[in-house]
Formats: C-alpha cells, structure tokens, sequence
C-alpha cells in the first residue's frame, strides 16, 4: 500500500477530503483489502466522536420525521447473489439436458469461475460509501447503487414493472466487448463486481440474451458511477 | 438479511458501545412499524440532529438533514446489513457524511475561503444538552484527552466543523502530510483508548 494514499485514511474518514480526491481514495479502497480493513476497524471511534455534540432536536421534528416515513416506500429485501448464482448454474444443466434430448436451446448466461464470495445487493446498497443513482424511465424507477469500498455495483429493479416474458439483463460493455453480468428473471436486484468499462442495463426476453437488445435503460461508465 | 439478523439476536452486536437492541428494532422497522421507527429516532437523533448542527451550524438545516437520514433509514431498513458495523455507526456515518456534503455544496469556494479565514480554528465542541449517557460520554471525553494536542485539533477541525485537511492544515499552519498523518493516529489513538487498549 502506498504511504502517501494509506495517509488518506484518517482524512477521509473524517470526511475531510475534497470530492475528487474522495473518489481517488474510494477507488483505491476497492484495490486495496488492508486499506478497507483499516477503513472498517476506525469508522466506530470516528462515529463515537458525535457523542460529544448531541443535542435535543426540536420537538416538532419527530412529528415530520415519522409523517415523512409513513409515505415513503420502503425498499424490500434483496436476494442474495449466492442463490442467484445457482440458479443460473441449474439453468446451464436444465440447457445441457435440453441438448442432449436434442431440443435447441440457448441460454445467454455466463457461469464464471472466478466468481468472488457472494456479495449480496442490500450489502451494496448499505454499505457506507454507496452512491445511488435513480433512473426514471417509463416503466418505473431503476436503482444502480456503486461501492466503491466494494468495488461491487447494485442494480435493483423492484420498482419496474416487468412485462409478462421479460427480464432485466446487467452488461458491462468494455474494451473486449460485451459480458454479461447477470439475468434478473426471479430477484429484484443482483449485486455485481465492477469492471473497467460501462454498466448497462437492458430489457431482454426471459432467460436473457447473448447481446443486449435496443431497450437500454441505464448506461453509465463505472468511473461515474 | 433474516439470517444476519437472527445471528446479531443470538450474539453480541459487531459494535460493544451500540445500546439499541439492533435486531428486533429494526426488523419492525424494515416491517412499516412506524413506532419501532419512532423509538428508533428517539434513540439516533440526539447524535444525528448534534452532529447535523454542530457541522452546518443552521438549525434548520440541521433538521433537513436529519431528517434525510431518517427518511434513508426508513427506505433502506430491510436492506440494513449489521455484519459490516452497528446501526448507530451506519447511520451517523450516513450523518456526517450528508452534513459536511450539505455544507460544502452551500458555498462557493471563493466565500468558503473567506470563512475558512475568518473562522477561529479553536472553536471546538463542548457537552451541549446531550442525552447521551453519562459513562459514554465520559469514555469519549477521556479518550480524546488522550491525543496529542494537534491530533485533538486537527480531528476536532474535521469532524464539528467540516473543514477539509488542507484547510485544516492552513488553519493551523502546519504542512499537509503532517497534518494527514495526525489525523489517521489521533482516530487510531480514539479507537484504541474507547477499546480499552491504551493501558489506563
């Protein structure tokens, strides 16, 4: 770890970092597990220095707080990436078993090897540094949530409507081209490690596609996320 | 996440200092219990509205923020994952986070350099009408009576005021590095005292 970067630490800790330089440190964050340990190791004490500001709020302000919540929806749990994940590779032997009986089926899904332990979407989406993004589009709204503490993007489609034989698809689109990150036909959100390229994420038929279609509904380059 | 959560009930919470009972609050809070909620604010915004107002310095944008963090808590509940820290750190990170960012975003940089100027940097925090308990508050107060007078102030300048390091550093006169590197061993000093690692 770089002297000068793991310096950045306390600073960054104490929020005390410009944006672009938060976001440098976020990003080396991402790359470097002694860095993040640190990171999670200082956040308690860090936090614990509010105990010396704390003051009465207004009395009136429970009131607004509670009013505000009870017409907020609230997001539902999400399913882990884990469970996706075997989804997707009984897909692969139900496809297999398909071809052996010799009926032609494709499934344009990906099972990587190098899969890192499940990280789930609500993992993401909580985590300290996300940064969300709200997409309107016409079928409801689209939430991509980065971490860059992670290096892990959620994308959570629990408010989009989901036309009958239709799911959502999650690409990156990089210098080699383009991969599939993850099918949505039965979550609501996936959470998916970041790549050096831009996240895309489209409409496509049940089961997924092995190119993505012309419904783009979010599409962002990763260093803006 | 009912897996986490169960686990949390089952043992003790990630952080000692957290006093909420974090699994049962908050399953009903991620159910739509609006009491649960309610005796969750009444919990959190003592920290959250001290931190709010200590950083923006403006009442009622102290409660606009707080009661951002609210509305987060409340969308995000179910989504809460408490083996990556506590509730309390999640949502005063949260906190911290939003009001400097508020703070920031309110000034033109030309006007925060004015103010960063005329601001006295020894304008640090004191008890105010805090609610927190008695023992925990007096382990913070002890344990940043341990640093170093320039990691007290330089971590001071930060968090209650939301000066950046290099500000920090102008208003002390004192370099950069120097300045980083207080930061990150008065935290680290924080941490090991509030742990009971500092041998007193």
């Amino acid at each position: 770890m770089a002297p000068e970067v793991h310096g950045l630490v306390g600073a960054y800790l104490l929020n005390a970092l410009e944006p672009g330089e938060r976001a440098e440190f976020q990003a080396h964050l991402g790359v470097c597990p002694e860095c993040r340990e640190e990171v999670d190791s200082l956040r308690a004490a860090t936090t614990s220095l509010a105990e010396e500001v704390a003051a009465t709020p207004p009395a009136s302000l429970r009131g607004r707080v509670v009013r505000t919540a009870s017409e907020t929806p609230q997001l539902p749990p999400v399913v882990s990436a884990g469970r996706r994940r075997r989804r997707w590779l009984a897909g692969v032997v139900a496809a297999a078993a398909a071809l052996v009986m010799g009926v032609g089926v494709t499934v344009g899904v990906v099972v990587r090897d190098d899969d890192p332990p499940a990280t789930t979407a609500a993992e993401v989406m909580s985590a300290p540094d996300a940064r969300m993004h709200k997409e309107d589009t016409s079928g409801g709204e689209l939430m991509v949530a980065m971490s860059h503490e992670m290096r892990m993007v959620a994308v959570d489609t629990a408010h989009l409507e989901r036309p009958a034989g239709m799911t959502y698809q999650v690409w990156w689109h990089t210098d080699t081209g383009m991969e599939s990150a993850g099918v949505l036909d039965e979550e609501m959100a996936v959470a998916v490690p970041v790549e050096d390229g831009d996240l895309m994420v489209t409409m496509e038929p049940m089961g997924g596609s092995d190119v993505p279609s012309e419904k783009v509904l979010f599409q962002m380059p990763a260093e803006r996320l | 996440m009912r897996r986490a959560l169960r686990v949390v009930g089952e043992e003790s919470s990630p952080d000692p200092e957290d006093d909420l009972d974090p699994a049962a609050v908050l399953a009903a809070v991620a159910g739509g219990d609006l009491d649960a909620f309610g005796r969750l604010y009444d919990d959190l915004a003592p920290l959250v509205f001290g931190v709010a107002r200590r950083v923006v310095r403006d009442p009622s944008r102290a409660e606009e923020v707080t009661q951002e963090v609210f509305a987060e808590l409340w969308r995000q509940a179910a989504r809460f994952d408490p083996s990556r820290g506590s509730l309390r750190t999640w949502v005063l990170t949260i906190a911290h986070r939003r009001a400097v960012d508020t703070v920031r975003s309110a000034q033109a940089s030309r006007a925060r350099e004015e103010h960063v100027a005329r601001r006295e940097p020894v304008d640090v925090a004191g008890p105010e009408d805090a609610v927190v308990t008695a023992a925990e508050h007096e382990g913070v107060r002890r344990c940043l009576d341990s640093l170093t007078p320039l990691q007290s102030q330089a971590v001071r300048l930060a968090y209650y005021q939301g000066f950046t390091y290099p500000e920090v550093a102008e208003l002390l006169g004192r370099p950069l590095p120097t300045v980083k590197t207080r930061m990150r061993d008065g935290l680290i000093r924080l941490r090991d005292c509030l742990e009971g690692h500092d041998g007193a």
